[in-house]
């Protein structure tokens, strides 16, 4: 009964789009390792006893946003090109760079080209603390609450990375250094769960030059609402589906050695790290999602796995909600 | 000093018949023997020394949405199964001695083992798909041994047959001198294991000449091995004026530390590269410098894995007229002469 339970839960994860990044076994009989040696040395508790499931909507950016972006820019409205409901783009002869919206990809793009080179360096970039200052201005302006990045672990402040990527120009047997930029990256956290991937939805990076001014945006920020609530699995539980074999090593992390994608060869299995994160759609391929979407929280493990003949690690993805066990919610959306 | 990622389904690629015929006499002169493409230590490589001329071409109009050939070659160093290769490391031939170049990853006498490149081919397949999607013209393609180490020696590599190149293989840096160019003047440089049969051979930096002149000439190159842009020999060549490349190429975008093959990391450089006229908004394409670390980090940030090497960090050199170089507008930048080198951006962690 409850072995029947597992396999509805893993046809129900695979079928809100955790296959994509995952290897839970989609195979109805999946091979059995009840003598497998399963350890587990991470934390006993890696992730709260209840996680949210969440719906995404496009993102409109609200009027307040654009007509930030546009002050931000240098674009005005007589150089929008409207998109309807999938967002505009701006472009001008005047003004260089093109500020593009998108909606249903919940992406903002901006981009200028900067002219720099040994006889021509920037000036007057923002120091680290006029640069936070920036962020999270700008972030406001476009309607992101600072409460809803990842935070740092030690002091539990808003994670934003800083980052300057001088060039080097060689002339004249002399050597010349530009900072064209400094930048700030950021991720979202969703109830303490990271949010990862790449223009899916929850993360982006501004970029500062000359006096402060923006010359790179690239956010990607759907509209994430609570959906339901789920009670999430022990380790216990996945220990289980390790020895049932409904969860199945991923890549193979090491420098060399074969690929371990099944627990065949393994004896011992010690899982070091364990963490919760979620993933959006990816908007840069050719099949776009349908809304709403769900995204469902996963769970994912760093293993040190034994073979007779090699010792490495892998990465283990797997579902962490049990959709079975729809919780109350604790707090109202 | 590569990983193996994700196996991923062979994509269909549409070669030219020139190609194809290109292709087939590549292979069939190297089944009658070889001849010069033979790994040769001896080989002392061209003049390096002459420093990169100024400018030669004339600029022309950069036409939108024009479109060009592109080159793809790797080695999947599959030749000896698992086993990979471990190549005997490269000779300095002109101290008078036989003595041997120090490699990083080297352990006491034995030289260092590349593990067979398991996505290699995906890499640049999934390039080349990506790059015809963009209508651009496949002109080169040498996969394993039909990519000899004679095919990336000298100027007339094939690769600076076409517009931009990809190119796909193990790396190295060396952690002592090599005098091969000039005993008075020795540098530290990058070296790459080129695999042919069972065995392999190491191809010096110093040998390439990459950097096609005319219109045609390879502008840019994509060369994602392990260090092909490590910053303390990158800056040990400069300082010797020792180039892998010819005055007129444009960017030359590689790795300043370890990396890892994916099988998307050039499909999603072109993306950014070309953008999407397509999509509503239709997305535009950023330059070709800004691509190859957006598309980077998209690749890693995507996998979510905790990568061995950490951090990973991308870089690119080249003329400093062309950091603003876009692939859509074919830009034939008038070059200056003058050399840039991008600080390696970290690509991972994100």
């Amino acid at each position: 009964m409850r072995k029947e339970r597992i396999f509805v839960l893993l046809a129900k994860a695979c079928g809100v789009g955790l296959l994509q990044t995952s290897l839970f076994v989609s195979s109805a009989q999946p091979a059995k390792h009840t003598d497998l040696d399963v350890r587990w040395a991470a934390r006993t508790n890696p992730w709260p006893a209840r996680l949210w499931a969440y719906k995404v909507e496009p993102n409109t950016f609200s009027p307040a946003a654009i007509s930030n972006l546009l002050l931000l820019t240098g674009f005005t409205t007589n150089d929008k090109a409207d998109y309807g409901s999938n967002g505009m783009l701006f472009s001008s002869s005047k003004v260089p760079g093109t500020l593009r919206v998108s909606f249903p990809e919940s992406t903002i793009q901006y981009y200028v080209t900067l002219d720099y080179g040994p006889n021509k360096l920037a000036k007057n970039l923002p120091d680290e603390k006029k640069l936070m200052q920036l962020t999270t201005n700008f972030l406001s302006i476009v309607g992101i609450d600072i409460k809803e990045l990842l935070r740092k672990k030690e002091t539990d402040e808003p994670d934003i990375r800083f980052f300057q990527q001088p060039t080097l120009y060689f002339a004249n047997s002399t050597t010349i250094t530009n900072v064209p930029y400094r930048e700030a990256n950021f991720t979202r956290s969703l109830d303490g769960v990271r949010f990862i991937g790449y223009d899916r939805g929850g993360d982006g990076e501004v970029a500062f030059g000359e006096r402060g001014r923006v010359c790179k945006i690239r956010l990607s920020w759907s509209k994430v609402t609570r959906d339901k609530q789920f009670r999430t699995v022990t380790p216990d539980w996945i220990v289980k589906w390790i020895r049932g074999g409904n969860v199945v090593p991923g890549r193979l992390r090491g420098k060399a050695g074969p690929v371990i994608d099944q627990w065949g060869e393994v004896k011992t299995i010690t899982i070091k790290e364990a963490w919760a994160c979620c993933r959006g759609e990816d908007y840069s391929t050719h099949l776009k999602p349908v809304f709403p979407t769900t995204l469902t929280p996963f769970a994912c493990l760093l293993a040190k796995v034994e073979t007779p003949d090699i010792s490495t690690e892998v990465l283990i993805d797997c579902p962490i909600v049990d959709e079975s066990k729809e919780a109350p919610p604790t707090k109202s959306p | 000093m590569w990983v193996v990622r994700e196996p991923q389904p062979p994509i269909e690629v549409q070669i030219p018949e020139s190609v194809q015929e290109q292709y087939s006499r590549s292979f069939s002169s190297e089944s009658s023997g070889g001849g010069s493409d033979s790994p040769s230590p001896e080989y002392a490589g061209p003049n390096a020394q002459a420093a990169p001329a100024s400018p030669q071409r004339p600029p022309t109009a950069p036409v939108a949405g024009a479109t060009g050939s592109f080159g793809i070659a790797y080695q999947t160093y599959k030749g000896n199964g698992t086993n990979g290769y471990a190549p005997a490391r490269p000779l300095d031939n002109r101290t008078g001695f036989r003595t041997f170049v120090t490699l990083a990853g080297q352990s006491g006498s034995v030289p260092p083992r590349y593990a067979p490149l398991r996505n290699a081919d995906y890499e640049a397949i999934n390039f080349a798909t990506e790059m015809q999607l963009a209508g651009w013209e496949m002109g080169l393609l040498k996969d394993e041994d039909h990519l000899s180490i004679g095919d990336l020696r000298g100027t007339n590599t094939p690769l600076n047959g076409v517009d931009i190149a990809f190119l796909v293989l193990h790396g190295n840096y060396g952690t002592s001198f090599d005098s091969d160019n000039d005993p008075q003047h020795p540098v530290k440089q990058m070296y790459f294991p080129i695999a042919s049969g069972g065995g392999a051979t190491y191809l010096k930096y110093s040998e390439m000449k990459v950097g096609g002149d005319g219109t045609n000439g390879l502008k840019w190159l994509a060369f994602p091995a392990c260090f092909s842009l490590y910053h303390v020999n990158w800056s040990s060549m400069q300082g010797q004026q020792v180039y892998p490349y010819n005055p007129g190429l444009h960017l030359l975008l590689g790795s300043d530390t370890a990396d890892y093959t994916t099988p998307k990391l050039g499909q999603n450089w072109v993306k950014s590269m070309v953008g999407d006229p397509t999509a509503t908004p239709p997305r535009p394409p950023v330059t070709i410098e800004v691509a190859w670390y957006a598309g980077a980090q998209k690749t890693y940030k995507d996998t979510n894995e905790p990568f061995d090497v950490n951090p990973i960090k991308l870089t690119v050199a080249g003329d400093s007229a062309c950091q603003n170089d876009m692939l859509q507008m074919k830009t034939n930048t008038v070059l200056s002469g003058s050399r840039f080198y991008d600080t390696p951006q970290q690509v991972y962690p994100p």
